[in-house]
C-alpha cells in the first residue's frame, strides 16, 4: 500500500469529519472566488458597455448621474438641455461627431431613447456595432410629421415580447401616440441590448409639453472630437457655460471603480481572515485525528512503518483535503458568481463568470499549500511518536 | 514518564518549515525593481521641440523609440480601461479657474498594453514609463497626435522634492 492508498482509506474511516473539513474548506475558497469573480465582471461589465465617445455634455448636475442615466440607464435623466448646445456643438470645428439624446419615460421597464441614426452608425474608430435581428431603422422624421416607429434592443423584444409592426404604448396618456416596432436589434452586450429607441421627432410629439416647445429638449449629447488634444477645451468650455456640464465617461467610471475599490478592500480584509479560520480548522481537525492515532501510528511502526511514511501520510491526507476542498471551492465560486450574475444581468452588467484565469490557478496552489501547511504540525508530532510508550496497555 | 516531543523542538522544526512556506508564496510577487536609468522628458522640452529652432526638434526626435519617463495629469480619454489616454501638462479636469487647457503641443498620446492598476485621480501627477515617438501620425482610433508613447506603464509620481526650511532660505539668500 503506498502513502496515498492510506491517507485515502483514513480519511474515509473519518468520513463525516473528513467531508466537515474538505466543506469548510470548499466555502472559504468559493467565497474569495465568488466575490473576485464578481467584482471582475462589474468592472469588466462596465468597461465592456462604455461608450466610444468621449465626452457626454449634459444639464448641470451630478457627472455620474449624466453617465449612469444617458450611457447606462441604471439612473434618471439629468434635466433637459436646449437642441441648440447640439446644433452648436456640431457646427463646432473641433468636433467630428455629436449625437443628440433624449432619455425619458419607459415601457415596462425598458427606457425611451431617442436619437438619430448616426447612434447605429459604424466609424472606422467605433469598437461597437449595431446590426439588425429584424425590420429596419426607423426614418429619418422631420419634426413636423413624427413616424413614431421604435428599434428594439435585443432584450428589450425578447422580454416584452414585441413583433415587427405590433404598436405599444404605457400609460393612458399615451394612448394616443402609440409606437409601431420597425426594428430589433442583434444582442450588443450592452444596456442598449434594454432600450427602445426611437427618432427625436417622435420623443417629442408624445409629449405635449414639448409639442408646444419652440427650442426642443434634449437629455445629452455625445461628442468625438477630431482631436483628442481637443477634449480639456472642450470640456472647460462646456462645464464654464451657465446651463451645460461636459464628463469624460471614462474619468466617471474610473472615479466609480475607485469608488468600489474602498469596498473591495474591506472584502478583502474579511476574506484574509476567513482563510485564517479555515486553516486553523484544518489545523485543529488533523491534529486532533492525529493524536487520537497516536496508538495506530505506534502500531504501523511496530510492524515495520518508517517515520517518514507515517509522516508522509499525515501530510498526504491534509493536502488531500485541501485539494478536494479547494477544487470543489473553485466550482462552487464560478457557480455562485454565474448565478449571482443571472440575478444582477437583469441590469446588463457582470460578464464571463465562468471565465477562469491565472489568479484562480494561484488561488488553488496556495490553497493546496496552505492546507498541506496546516498538516504540518500533527505530521511532524506523527513522526515523533514513540512506539513503545503508545503500545502500552491502555489500563 | 510519558516522552512527547519537547513542543520548542517542534515549534523550532516548524519554523523552517513556516519560512519556507511563506518563501514559497510570497517570492514570485516581488518583481524586479529597476527604472532608475530611464531618462526623462518634460512638457517644457516637448513644447520647445516646437517652438525652438529645428536643433531642439532633432533632440526629442532622438528620443524616438527609446524609454523615457514623462510626468503629467491623466486625461482618460479612451475607454476605462486606461488602454489609451492622454497625458497633460495641467489638470484639465480639475475645473481649477486659472488653468487654461493645452493642445496637443503638451499632450502626450499614451497606449498601455499591460492592464494599469492605479487609484486614478484627476488631480494627481503620475509618472509615465514607455517607448517615446514624436512626430505627426494619425491612428485609425485616436485621430492625429504629435507626441505618443507606446507600451507604456504608470506608476505613482511622488510630485515635487521637498525643500528643509533651512535649505530653502540658503538657496533664497544666495545673490
Amino acid at each position: 500500500m503506498t502513502i496515498f492508498t492510506v491517507a485515502v482509506k483514513y480519511l474515509r474511516g473519518r468520513l463525516v469529519a473528513s467531508t466537515v473539513t474538505a466543506v469548510s474548506i470548499a466555502l472559504g475558497v468559493s467565497l474569495v472566488i465568488a466575490s473576485v469573480v464578481l467584482g471582475r465582471g462589474i468592472r469588466d461589465g462596465f468597461i465592456a458597455g462604455a461608450t466610444d465617445y468621449n465626452l457626454v455634455i449634459g444639464a448641470k448636475g451630478s457627472p455620474t448621474q449624466l453617465v449612469l442615466g444617458v450611457i447606462f440607464r441604471m439612473d434618471l435623466a439629468t434635466p433637459n438641455i436646449e437642441y441648440t448646445t447640439y446644433r452648436d456643438l456640431q457646427q463646432d470645428p473641433r468636433v467630428e461627431t455629436a449625437v443628440p439624446i433624449g432619455v425619458g419615460d419607459a415601457f415596462r421597464g425598458f427606457r425611451y431613447v431617442a436619437t438619430n441614426n448616426v447612434y447605429f452608425a459604424a466609424f472606422p474608430w467605433r469598437h461597437k456595432t449595431f446590426a439588425l435581428a429584424a425590420g429596419r431603422f426607423f426614418s429619418d422624421d422631420p419634426p413636423s410629421k413624427p413616424a413614431y416607429e421604435a428599434v428594439l434592443g435585443a432584450e428589450a423584444a425578447r422580454s416584452t415580447g414585441l413583433q415587427i409592426g405590433d404598436r405599444f404604448y404605457e400609460g393612458e396618456e399615451m394612448a394616443e401616440y402609440p409606437l409601431t416596432v420597425a426594428g430589433i436589434l442583434r444582442p450588443t452586450h450592452s444596456a442598449d441590448d434594454r432600450a427602445i429607441f426611437l427618432s427625436l421627432p417622435s420623443y417629442w410629439g408624445m409629449n405635449e409639453v414639448a409639442r408646444g416647445m419652440a427650442v426642443k429638449p434634449l437629455t445629452a449629447v455625445l461628442v468625438r472630437p477630431k482631436r483628442m488634444s481637443d477634449l480639456p477645451s472642450l470640456n472647460r468650455e462646456l462645464n464654464v457655460a451657465a446651463d451645460t456640464q461636459a464628463v469624460l465617461p471614462s474619468a466617471v467610471l474610473l472615479t466609480i471603480f475607485n469608488m468600489m475599490a474602498v469596498a473591495e478592500n474591506v472584502l478583502k480584509m474579511i476574506l484574509a481572515i476567513v482563510g485564517l479560520i479555515v486553516l486553523l480548522y484544518v489545523f485543529v481537525a488533523m491534529y486532533s485525528a492525529t493524536m487520537e492515532r497516536r496508538r495506530e501510528i505506534a502500531t504501523m511502526r511496530a510492524l515495520g512503518a518508517r517515520r517518514a511514511t507515517v509522516f508522509g501520510i499525515i501530510l498526504a491526507e491534509s493536502a488531500g483535503l485541501a485539494t478536494v476542498g479547494g477544487v470543489a471551492g473553485l466550482l462552487a465560486g464560478h457557480a455562485i458568481a454565474y448565478l449571482a450574475g443571472l440575478v444582477l444581468g437583469q441590469s446588463g452588467l457582470v460578464t464571463n463568470p465562468l471565465r477562469f484565469n491565472l489568479f484562480e490557478l494561484a488561488v488553488l496552489v496556495s490553497v493546496i499549500l496552505l492546507g498541506t501547511f496546516a498538516g504540518l504540525l500533527p505530521a511532524a508530532l506523527a513522526y515523533r511518536t514513540e512506539v513503545a510508550e503508545n503500545l502500552a496497555p491502555l489500563s | 514518564m510519558r516522552r512527547y516531543p519537547s513542543p520548542t523542538r517542534v515549534i523550532g522544526e516548524f519554523r523552517r518549515f513556516v519560512a519556507a512556506g511563506f518563501l514559497l508564496i510570497f517570492v514570485p510577487i516581488a518583481a524586479p525593481a529597476g527604472s532608475a536609468e530611464i531618462e526623462r522628458l518634460t512638457f517644457a522640452q516637448l513644447v520647445d521641440s516646437i517652438r525652438a529652432d529645428s536643433a531642439v526638434t532633432e533632440t526629442i526626435k532622438s528620443y524616438n523609440g527609446k524609454q523615457v519617463a514623462i510626468q503629467g495629469f491623466i486625461v482618460p480619454a479612451g475607454a476605462p480601461d486606461l488602454s489609451f489616454f492622454l497625458l497633460s501638462r495641467v489638470s484639465a479636469l480639475g475645473n481649477y479657474c486659472c488653468e487654461a487647457p493645452v493642445g496637443q503641443d503638451e499632450t502626450v498620446y499614451v497606449f498601455t498594453t499591460k492592464e494599469v492598476n492605479i487609484t486614478y485621480d484627476p488631480l494627481r501627477i503620475f509618472r509615465i514609463i514607455g517607448v517615446f515617438e514624436a512626430g505627426m501620425r494619425t491612428d485609425a482610433t485616436y485621430g492625429p497626435s504629435l507626441f505618443r508613447m507606446h507600451d507604456a506603464r504608470v506608476e505613482e509620481a511622488f510630485g515635487a522634492k521637498i525643500f528643509k526650511t533651512e535649505e530653502f532660505r540658503a538657496s533664497g539668500s544666495k545673490p
